[in-house]
């Protein structure tokens, strides 16, 4: 548990913060493509600040300062006829990639951007969307870090037709195997959880020992500072940022990445807008109508009666806690070791700008960041014996299969 | 006198948050096996809440005024009864002003969060040490060795980019603030370790504590 004054050390993003100040050190997702489909000015809301994407003389795009009304809520989203440009205020660099415009707050040079897979991958193969969560950004980050939840928190109860799995999260069988991700996930609570850093932040591997001699390994990333890459299926992953709006609201962007057919654009984004509403991309299911919470679904169908879609449960563990988590009343267990690595990285990195030394930060060297690939993200069963070996060759089995250039 | 070959595991772990570091120490001495062990920690929340004993249950909340930061300890740790003694230098400060008078890091101190560390472990056996207890030696070549106490700094290693030369033991009882500059050796030897750099693990130790600040 840590006091109020340390939470907010790491939790609160405005101009002049310390775990702002490292945020702005990076680029970060401000906008999808599709936004710009609107006239412009299109507003954006990111840490703490109130902008708008503008298109200039020359017809770059860049993101502006915009003045904001006396109250005016966090995930505001006024049309382009009430947008009122303050000619004074900062503009900052943008830069559009695979779906996501991303933008650049920060001091000095903006940074490299590594070459991920979302990144690297064709434009067919990749899809962006977002979606509103209504607390802030470091407890949506930590739920992504934390391996052990998924057994408890996605629990279903039965197991859907792998075949009816496209798009959605856990519901493929395991690389190898007939098994369903959700079986494994409900039969193997109890997961050994290895952290290694890394040059772009943390290698999460959570192992379930299963019976004879066989150990389910699930291999997930933490992106320094915050975003995570974690498997979706067998041909996908996802690269998911949590960016704030403000302290007490942030945005997931997500790119789902496709290692083999083009990405079904067309009904990624129709499923996400079942649960979606334009513009403000705030989910359907929220607190006031207790996400769908269904006691005769919790009964017989998943573990929190709220529905197939996991982003939803990640969605009320997250907010349930509150607009900021009360971290003065955590404790932390054996379980939570990525989040232990990763607030130490935070901390770190906070000392690091107090101390002038953005050099340090993960993934602030030029000469070297383009040279980041990957990073391995997949579920695979393998023997306890070679897990690691495995894991790895079922992962350069997808790569040299990929029809783009996946090559690590 | 010559370096001493020990029996040591460079190491990775979590200790527990909430209980007196000691505790949290002790504990893990015993979940690897050790006798004793070299850490170092960075960043990591402290808390002391006054009259809270060594054994009274994990507090359920906590108050700015209670709390503060290890920004870096560097310690030699060994087991004393049901807790742990541990020994070195370290940077800290408190939010409430008033517990920063010290030089000396209180013995109630507790960790407000699980903290990561790495550090060496010393395996149990006959070798007497000061800050170590009782160690194994051995004769085959290893990465990390003790040079022990030695009162005219004769048989000190010369440090290079592998081999590099720890001093350890310095306060017996406590942890004091990082005063002495780095790299300067006190003229009153107490024992060191002697580490072999190019082992990969030992290295990420080293690196850890080369962010004294």
């Amino acid at each position: 548990m840590i006091s109020q004054q340390l939470n907010d050390t790491i939790t609160r993003v405005g101009r002049g913060t310390p775990a702002g100040g490292v945020l702005r050190c990076y680029w970060q997702p401000a906008a999808l493509a599709e936004e710009l489909e609107a006239t412009l000015p299109v507003p954006v809301n990111l840490l703490g600040e109130r902008l708008a994407l503008v298109r200039d003389e020359a017809g770059g795009l860049s993101l502006a300062t915009r003045k904001a009304q006396d109250g005016e809520p966090a995930v505001s989203h006024p049309p382009a006829d009430q947008i009122d440009i303050d000619a004074d205020g900062p503009v900052y660099p943008v830069v559009l990639k695979k779906g996501v415009v991303f933008a650049y707050l920060g001091q000095g040079a903006a940074p490299e951007f590594p070459n991920f897979d979302c990144f690297r991958a064709d434009d067919a193969h990749v899809f962006a969307f977002k979606g509103l969560w209504e607390c802030n950004w470091l407890q949506a980050l930590e739920i992504g870090i934390d391996p052990a939840h998924a057994s408890f928190l996605h629990r279903f109860l039965e197991d859907e037709d792998p075949a009816d799995s496209y798009g959605k999260q856990f519901r493929d069988t395991v690389a190898g195997t007939e098994m369903a991700t959700t079986q494994v996930l409900r039969d193997y609570p109890r997961p050994e959880i290895d952290v290694e850093e890394t040059d772009y932040g943390l290698k999460i591997t959570a192992l379930r020992h299963m019976d004879h001699g066989q150990t389910h390994v699930r291999i997930t990333n933490q992106i320094f500072p915050e975003a995570i890459c974690i498997p979706m299926s067998r041909e996908m992953t996802i690269t998911q940022w949590h960016v704030p709006i403000d302290d007490e609201n942030c945005y997931w962007y997500t790119l789902f990445t496709s290692f083999k057919e083009p990405v079904d654009k067309g009904l990624m984004r129709a499923q996400r807008l079942e649960e979606h509403e334009l513009p403000t991309y705030a989910p359907k299911k929220n607190r006031a109508n207790h996400y769908g919470y269904d006691p005769k679904e919790q009964e017989t169908a998943t573990y929190t009666g709220m529905g197939m879609d996991i982003n939803v449960h990640d969605q009320w563990a997250v907010e349930g806690m509150g607009a900021i988590q009360d971290r003065t009343r955590e404790h932390l267990g054996r379980s939570d070791k990525a989040i232990i690595r990763y607030r130490r990285m935070l901390r770190e990195a906070i000392k690091a700008l107090e101390n002038d030394d953005r050099a340090s930060l993960p993934m602030q060297d030029r000469g070297r960041v383009t040279k980041i690939v990957g990073p391995l993200s997949n579920d695979a069963v393998a023997p306890t014996d070679d897990w690691s070996g495995i894991s790895l060759k079922a992962d350069l089995e997808r790569r040299a299969g990929c029809p783009w250039d996946a090559s690590v | 006198m010559e370096p001493i070959a020990v029996e040591a595991v460079p190491f990775e772990d979590f200790i527990d948050g909430y209980f007196p570091l000691g505790q949290s120490l002790c504990y893990l001495l015993d979940r690897r096996g050790f006798a004793s062990a070299w850490i170092v920690m960075r960043v990591a929340p402290i808390m002391e809440i006054p009259g809270l004993r060594d054994h009274d249950p994990v507090p359920l909340h906590i108050d700015s005024k209670y709390e503060g930061q290890i920004d870096w300890l560097s310690a030699s740790v060994r087991r004393s009864g049901s807790t742990a003694g541990y020994s070195g230098a370290a940077r800290w400060a408190w939010n409430e002003p008033a517990l920063d008078q010290s030089n000396v890091l209180s013995p109630f101190v507790r960790l407000a969060e699980p903290a990561f560390i790495r550090g060496i472990g010393f395996l149990p056996g006959d070798l007497q040490t000061d800050a170590l207890g009782a160690i194994r030696g051995t004769s085959r070549r290893t990465a990390v060795s003790i040079l022990m106490q030695n009162d005219n700094m004769q048989g000190r290693p010369a440090e290079t980019a592998s081999i590099i030369d720890r001093v350890i033991g310095l306060h017996p009882q406590d942890l004091r603030r990082l005063s002495e500059p780095r790299g300067e050796k006190p003229d009153v030897c107490p024992e060191s370790l002697v580490l072999d750099g190019s082992d990969p693990v030992i290295a990420s130790v080293l690196a850890d504590e080369a962010k004294a600040g």
